[in-house]
């Protein structure tokens, strides 16, 4: 089990590496796609089943393709040509990104890696059963207000998407 | 059970992935998996604090709501960067420099 755990870690790490620097953008949204599953497999072993599915859901089955429909209806000449000004040269800005990432990256495992956190013992109740429970009781309200904000979401963007907005 | 450090270093990772996107990346479409990329490393760090939880549920639920909230802020994000694209014809932000036309 444990050893599926660092397979898991080390494919999402692997693939998130490939989403970030693959040249072709349409490759870059499917590396992304792996690796949310792998963050979704991960969620299992912290013992969240039921936002490993959630994950899967809503990321995998929503914001891909939300993703993939942006990359299909963009121009491919301004793509190509937005991909190539990137993978010219190594520029300085992009060794200034790559340094200050990594400082910071250092900088957090250093911190991270210093301090006992006290987390409790693995539970073996169940959890989607509480968290039914409690989303119905105790945050009822931020869940409504969700409600009411992906209505404004779905309201938003068909808003803004019409055609015909430019012109006014 | 896993030591929460190992949770912790992933997400690091994945964070400081996602922010080199964010970084470098000349096209919005990128600069969005990026954000995506550090979302996720957020919520990895909720999830690895709410284990060990019995009744309240806390971190898990935190998660629940940010990964709707995401998706959300997702979906506006394209269908700004498709406007833009309508607008200036680029979806480079660095030329993006005009409010109007």
């Amino acid at each position: 089990m444990i050893v599926m755990f660092y397979f898991f870690a080390f494919f999402t790490l692997l693939l998130a590496v490939y989403a970030v620097t693959a040249p072709n953008l349409v490759r870059s949204v499917f590396a992304l796609f792996g690796c949310l599953c792998g963050v979704a497999g991960l969620y299992v072993f912290a013992q969240a089943d039921f936002i490993a599915v959630a994950q899967i859901v809503v990321y995998v089955g929503g914001v891909l393709v939300v993703l993939l429909f942006g990359v299909m209806l963009s121009d491919k000449a301004v793509l190509a040509q937005v991909d190539k000004a990137v993978h010219r040269v190594f520029s300085l800005p992009k060794i200034l990104a790559l340094l200050s990432t990594v400082a910071l990256a250092v900088f957090l495992i250093w911190q991270v890696m210093g301090y006992a956190f006290n987390v409790g013992a693995p539970t073996t109740v169940n959890t989607i059963n509480n968290i039914g429970v409690n989303t119905v009781s105790v945050y009822l309200l931020p869940f409504e207000l969700l409600a009411v904000l992906l209505l404004m979401v779905l309201i938003g963007t068909v808003y803004i998407a019409r055609k015909g907005t430019s012109a006014e | 059970m896993i030591p929460i450090h190992h949770f912790l270093i992933i997400s690091i990772a994945l964070f400081c992935l996602g922010l080199y996107a964010v970084l470098t990346q000349k096209n919005m479409i990128r600069i969005l998996i990026g954000v995506e990329l550090m979302l996720n490393a957020g919520i990895i760090n909720l999830i690895a604090f709410g284990q060990g939880e019995d009744a309240a549920n806390e971190g898990q639920m935190m998660a629940l709501f940010a990964i709707v909230l995401a998706a959300a802020a997702a979906a506006v994000a394209l269908v700004i960067i498709l406007k833009v694209y309508g607008q200036h014809n680029t979806i480079d932000p660095t030329q993006m420099d005009e409010l109007k036309q």
